[in-house]
């Protein structure tokens, strides 16, 4: 029977890494809007690879592409919404109204500052969030403010077409409505930051900037074997972590070496989306040498010398889509997905559990479970023998050299 | 050398069941609490009401009012939901990537599941009585012989699983067929006895 697996037969488990850290040099994937096929989209889904998606290159494109909350800056947003309720990330807890002139006009630096984050340790300024799906006051306002909503179109590009193969003139797909129905918008003022963490959605997130330019970092959440591992991966954790699964090779010296070690560095600009998947750790700064320049250039463009710190308010939208569910990202990393927030916390990875057995319901999962038991291996394949009798209609088989 | 070549000799080739696109359609859709839970999860109606109409409804509902799952929006979602599932229950198992799942893919699926289920469930256990002890010193040292035993047998098995344990199943097991491979057969298929030798070492 070994011979099915003869180059595992002296596999003795996962080698410990210990790969020379370079920095964050990997290159982020980028796609132009009017060139991201359907399979192209489904396919970075379903693996999880973080991109982003630029501006449409053709004219046509182009000349219909249209942001969310055009033309409208932050004192636009405070004006006309004085009532919504924000989050303060100063402490992820304060609250600040919308109509409060001080959050678009006064920068107001963290409490702390971080020699890890791309700011290598500058003055930070701290931004805020409002959760439109769950901190506006009153349906009409919500509403008012779903129809500043705009959505992308790769959310928009489904099969249109029902089970009798009809079409449906309704735009509305599953992802267009989640988009509708979870956006967030987040606010910062140049020196903006965001320190390193990973959020506790189950869905992929995408960031749309709306004005202004966010530098970003990214990281693969670290792998995680025991509860030793575990750290606070939520706002700025991270940078006290050490790392004692990876041995340093790229030092002689004992010292041990930080977990933040981002794998991405890179720009994501006005009307540029970036897709990223559960897990993810990351941190954001808005570099005022990129965003002085651009403010610089509008104000040129607008024959208009005065400046206010309005200018430099950044806006970016934060919303989910549900499909396709990223299963391979899932199923790669499932090991560190549970002993993460995300697992323990989040229950995320049960999802997919369905996937495993065909499962008709939720008692069928939980009878399939079947460890621990002595007699667990050959409980594992009377599932799997059950699995194909059930599922595979026609019987048929594969033959293959081994 | 003799003896080892004679060893490649005994190749086999495997009969395996295959679970395609359309099969794993036809699962997809008999579920509907397994491969549909996010449907419950999703934070707005499927059936494409607006928020202040979804209340109305609701309110309805309680009184005996019909929910609106044929409407043709909800329809659409439902194909929507049925054709994502596919490529994504798919893309879980199909390791190989030859857009099917065989029996073995999907042993490795389930074994991979439960050992890293159980495992973390342990974990969480662990973490309990970590808590505990933290927090009831006393009633922890009173009760540490039953406190440990609960968690010894779980974890002696996961151990013996994690440093080599799991052994993967005959074709008997996943009532798959093995025949025995003829020196034609071998030839046709181009194998490098050589080749597959030194893969051995």
């Amino acid at each position: 029977m070994k011979e099915w697996f003869s180059p595992l037969r002296r596999f003795q488990g996962e080698p410990r890494t210990d790969e020379k850290y370079t920095g964050p040099t990997a290159y982020i994937p980028r796609l132009p809007a009017d060139e991201l096929s359907k399979s192209i989209f489904e396919g970075l889904s379903l693996t999880g690879q973080p991109f982003v998606i630029e501006k449409p290159i053709s004219e046509k494109a182009l000349s219909s592409f249209a942001l969310p909350f055009a033309n409208l800056t932050c004192e636009h947003i405070a004006k006309k919404w004085p009532s919504g309720d924000m989050r303060d990330e100063y402490d992820h807890n304060s609250r600040m109204k919308v109509g409060n002139k001080k959050w678009h006009k006064d920068f107001r630096p963290t409490q702390r500052r971080h020699k890890l984050h791309v700011s290598e340790g500058a003055e930070v300024g701290a931004g805020f969030v409002w959760h439109v799906k769950d901190e506006v006051p009153d349906p009409v306002m919500k509403e008012e403010l779903k129809q500043q909503w705009t959505v992308p179109d790769v959310l928009k590009n489904l099969d249109g077409i029902n089970e009798k193969k009809t079409i449906i003139s309704q735009q509305k797909t599953i992802n267009s409505e989640e988009s509708l129905n979870s956006f967030e918008l987040w606010f910062a003022l140049e020196k903006g930051a965001v320190f390193a963490h990973a959020d506790s959605y189950c869905e992929p997130t995408i960031s749309w900037q709306l004005k202004g330019t966010k530098t970003w970092r990214l990281m693969m959440y670290p792998k995680s074997e025991t509860l030793e591992h575990r750290f606070n991966s939520f706002d700025e954790g991270i940078y006290g972590a050490i790392d004692d699964i990876a041995e340093a090779s790229d030092t002689n010296t004992s010292e041990k070496r930080p977990l933040w070690r981002p794998e991405y560095e890179f720009d994501v600009s006005e009307g540029e989306l970036f897709v990223f998947f559960p897990n993810y750790m990351h941190e954001t700064w808005i570099n005022p040498a990129k965003n002085s320049e651009q403010n610089g250039q509008q104000k040129n463009r607008n024959n208009n010398p005065s400046t206010s710190a309005d200018d430099t308010c950044t806006i970016a939208a934060t919303f989910q889509y549900q499909l396709p569910v990223p299963s391979a990202y899932y199923r790669a990393f499932l090991p560190r997905m549970l002993n993460s927030a995300l697992g323990f916390e989040e229950k995320c990875p049960n999802r997919v559990l369905s996937y495993v057995f065909f499962a008709l319901n939720q008692k069928e999962v939980n009878k399939e479970l079947q460890f621990p038991t002595v007699k667990a291996q050959s409980k594992w394949s009377t599932a799997v023998r059950k699995t194909l009798h059930r599922v595979d209609k026609d019987n048929n088989y594969l033959t293959r050299f081994f | 050398m003799n003896q080892k070549m004679e060893k490649t000799s005994r190749i086999m080739k495997k009969s395996c069941y295959l679970i395609d696109k359309n099969e794993i359609e036809k699962a997809v859709r008999e579920s509907k609490d397994g491969f549909f839970r996010d449907e419950k999860q999703f934070g707005w109606p499927i059936d494409g009401e607006d928020e202040i109409q979804a209340a109305k409804n609701k309110q309805k509902k309680k009184s005996g009012g019909k929910s609106n799952k044929k409407s043709p929006l909800a329809k659409k979602m439902r194909f929507e939901l049925i054709n994502s599932r596919v490529k994504e229950v798919l893309a879980y198992h199909d390791s190989d990537g030859n857009g099917k799942i065989d029996a073995m893919e999907l042993w490795r699926s389930v074994a991979q599941a439960n050992v890293l289920f159980a495992w973390s469930k342990n974990l969480e256990r662990i973490n309990d009585l970590r808590e505990f002890k933290r927090n009831n010193p006393s009633q922890f040292s009173k009760n540490k012989k039953n406190l440990l035993k609960k968690y010894e047998s779980d974890m002696e098995i996961y151990e013996q699983i994690k440093h080599g344990g799991i052994f993967p199943p005959t074709p008997d097991d996943l009532g798959v067929k093995l025949e025995e491979i003829t020196e034609e057969e071998e030839e046709l298929a181009g194998l490098d006895k050589n080749e597959l030798y030194k893969n051995e070492l």
